[in-house]
């Protein structure tokens, strides 16, 4: 199993959770981690641990966390360096690279990763006068019945 | 063959691109709507919605009904979007390859009021006429469902209009 855990100041790691149940729905295993919200000083140390405790050795683990170099994510960097598991982390989450790893669906690889995180980049949209005019291509049946290539389609 | 007709005020967006196309193994979506056949805009956001390696076609409703029952629709997988109730029971009483349709998303952003409207469950709001459409849809030979994504269990349509009066 894949096993996923989210970990951020505030609520962007459950918002984050939230919004991929909308989505995709809530088949995942994801634990989220809202740091520094409670009254208590809760030391969520624990929770990743327990987190990480949760992982066997047959199960991918990724932990994503909101900021490189903030406080949640040298938490992480400091008990996964402790651990013997095979853990992937990714700092700077966003929801494309959360949605590129829950739906790659061969095993994860470094250069997996790596590929999808170009992917899940941030990008300016430029919204200029030709924004409109550029998709021609969705009206043209000719196309659109034409074969797709590397594609068998017949039913 | 239609592989399904998806009712859905958001035609093309995170949902279908997500997990519908996938659930379906659908590379043809047809989205068939008056409004989006003519507004580039439209076309242009459905366009970006669009997963890379899927072919998009926006035709008017009428226009859509003749692409369906062309030969060549015949022997690929299609999937279809329409963004309300009335559009999809047009298709499927003029198209006979429809093999279900799915009332996933209605009334949100139609701008009729929603003191106007019925609730039928949290994500189907329909008006007057949505409501005569759907009942009509039910009488036809198909399935006619409602389930947001796959993972959601189905519900049929006939169960959420059953109280109504």
């Amino acid at each position: 199993m894949r096993k996923i855990l989210l970990a951020s100041h505030g609520r962007l790691a459950s918002g984050l959770k939230n919004s991929i149940e909308i989505l995709v729905g809530n088949d995942y295993p994801i634990v989220a981690i809202d740091a520094y919200l409670d009254e208590n000083n809760h030391d969520y140390s624990e929770d990743i641990l327990n987190f990480i405790s949760s992982v066997n050795e047959e199960d991918e683990c990724v932990i994503f966390t909101d900021l490189y170099g903030g406080s949640v994510n040298q938490k992480v960097v400091t008990i996964c360096s402790q651990s013997k598991e095979k853990i992937y982390v990714i700092t700077g989450m966003n929801l494309p690279i959360l949605l590129g790893v829950l739906f790659h669906y061969e095993k994860l690889t470094k250069l997996a990763i790596e590929e999808i995180i170009v992917e899940a980049q941030v990008r300016l949209l430029e919204i200029d006068s030709n924004f409109s005019t550029t998709t021609n291509s969705v009206q043209d049946c000719s196309d659109f019945f034409s074969e797709i290539k590397g594609k068998e389609e017949k039913l | 063959m239609i592989l399904s007709i998806r009712v859905d005020d958001r035609l093309i967006h995170g949902q279908v691109a997500l997990v519908w196309t996938k659930e379906f193994n659908a590379s043809r979506i047809v989205v068939a709507n008056d409004e989006a056949a003519t507004n580039q805009l439209m076309q242009a956001t459905l366009q970006m919605a669009t997963p890379t390696g899927i072919k998009l076609l926006i035709k008017s409703v009428s226009e859509s009904i003749s692409i369906f029952n062309d030969p060549r629709a015949q022997e690929l997988k299609l999937f279809v979007l329409t963004n309300c109730i009335a559009d999809a029971l047009k298709i499927v009483k003029e198209c006979e390859n429809v093999n279900s349709v799915n009332v996933a998303n209605v009334g949100r952003f139609d701008k009729v009021p929603n003191s106007e409207k019925t609730k039928l469950n949290s994500n189907v709001f329909v008006s007057k006429a949505e409501l005569e459409a759907l009942k009509t849809l039910v009488t036809m030979p198909l399935p006619v469902y409602h389930q947001v994504i796959p993972s959601n269990s189905k519900v049929t349509v006939e169960h959420l209009i059953k109280n109504l009066a």
